[in-house]
């Protein structure tokens, strides 16, 4: 049967996450071994090549797993609608929607308030598209066409209490850092001092001076995007964000796509 | 629009075309594709048959003798140009097109659409529904919709990106509609 797993998000950044987190989850991209690797044509189980700046692979057990930049948060909702209204003729075995929580971790430590509205987001949307024929499981996924489409949302934040450098806003940026300052303290301390000893000029306040930080001074060799992808080849830091994404909901299903 | 074989020939579109004031726009949407092309004009055979040539700067050529993407993109303009208002249906315009003229097609598509006319095509080229994108105004975009149809164990089933999805669908996110 033809069919696919997909996962939305934002932009880049969280397509290295996932890429990383799904390969350490034992996925693989499907290439011919009898093709050199530059000619790395990925093709869908509809036959068509997956462009467009999407990835795709192959789970454990040989199910295809497409994975979707959007282009920032505004567009995940026209993109959500977009592959539920194509799921009669594409079947769709599960819907993976990824967002920041985007809240400040020394007010909303354990991100409720970002999760309860991204989820109730989703929800608005599904019960439009269906026309109110949503149902939940345990695990809080929603369940459309008797189950036969599972849609989840991963939020990003993370449980760690505000610290050396840990961006103010829950997002994918502090989950990692937080991951990396659990593995390597001193690499925190040394972010934050340099953050903070910065000459005066022009400061965003972005989770992400905190990320790149951590990338120009442990991870430059590769690159930004590669940053967020190589994290998971790195075994204390992927035991770090394991064990983050275990508690934010996340692992479970990242290892639901990978079976 | 008729199968080849009881296709109204020519001359006679061309004739329909110049009368209901259309032939500079089919110019028009030729010239783009086919360099020097001054006219198109019917000329007569020694045996008194009218024939359709495509007219340059130093003589013309029939358009029997040009390649099938020019006869299709000229086809597909003269038939639609004939017509103001009812359905047409065509069946995989793209056949045999360079994905230049494609865009051509695109604009005389959504001309016929403009006058009034509504047109039901089948298509498996992506090119030909991002020239019509591109071609297309937000008023335009208005008037698409897309159906995916797929056979499954016997049922046709579909599904519907209305014109404004298929542009998020095509231009944000690249989704291959096929």
């Amino acid at each position: 049967m033809r069919r696919e797993s997909v996962i939305l998000c934002e932009g880049f950044h969280d397509r290295a996450f996932w890429d990383g987190l799904l390969r350490h989850l034992g996925c693989v991209v499907p290439q011919d071994p009898n093709k050199p690797a530059s000619q790395k044509i990925i093709m869908d189980p509809w036959g068509s090549r997956v462009t467009g700046g999407r990835f795709g692979y192959h789970s454990n057990t040989r199910e295809f797993v497409r994975l979707i930049p959007c282009g920032g948060e505004t567009f995940l909702a026209d993109a959500m609608r977009t592959r539920l209204a194509e799921r009669t003729t594409k079947t769709l075995r599960r819907l993976v929607v990824t967002y920041d929580a985007d809240t400040d971790p020394r007010t909303d430590p354990s991100a409720p308030q970002g999760i309860a509205s991204r989820h109730s987001a989703v929800l608005n949307l599904l019960n439009q598209i269906t026309r109110g024929g949503v149902t939940t499981n345990t695990d809080g996924d929603f369940l459309l066409d008797g189950g036969n489409t599972v849609v989840s949302v991963a939020v990003w934040w993370a449980p760690d209490a505000p610290g050396p450098g840990l961006p103010a806003k829950h997002t994918l940026e502090r989950l990692a850092c937080s991951a990396l300052a659990a593995a390597f303290p001193g690499r925190a301390q040394a972010v934050e001092q340099w953050l903070q000893s910065r000459p005066a000029g022009p400061r965003s306040g972005d989770p992400k001076e905190y990320a790149w930080s951590n990338m120009a001074g442990w991870y430059a060799s590769q690159g930004c995007e590669a940053f967020y992808s190589e994290l998971w080849n790195e075994p204390q830091v992927a035991t770090e964000l394991q064990s983050r994404l275990t508690t934010i909901g996340a692992w479970r299903i990242a290892q639901e796509l990978a079976v | 629009m008729r199968g080849r074989e009881r296709a109204t020939p020519l001359p006679s579109l061309y004739t329909s075309t110049v009368t209901q004031g259309r032939r500079e726009h089919v110019l028009e949407l030729l010239r783009d594709i086919i360099p020097g092309l001054r006219s198109i004009e019917i000329l007569v055979t020694p045996r008194n048959e009218p024939v359709l040539h495509l007219v340059f700067q130093h003589g013309s050529v029939p358009v029997a003798l040009a390649g099938d993407g020019i006869r299709t993109m000229l086809r597909l303009s003269l038939e639609l140009a004939t017509r103001s208002q009812g359905l047409v249906l065509i069946e995989e315009p793209e056949v045999h097109q360079h994905p230049r003229a494609l865009h051509q097609s695109a604009k005389a598509l959504l001309a016929s659409v403009r006058r009034g006319l509504q047109v039901v095509l089948s298509t498996h080229s992506l090119e030909l529904i991002d020239a019509l994108l591109l071609e297309a105004t937000q008023e335009d975009l208005q008037r698409f919709s897309v159906y995916r149809l797929k056979l499954n164990e016997g049922e046709l089933v579909s599904s519907r990106l209305s014109g404004d999805g298929l542009a998020f669908a095509r231009t944000q996110i690249e989704e291959d509609l096929r």
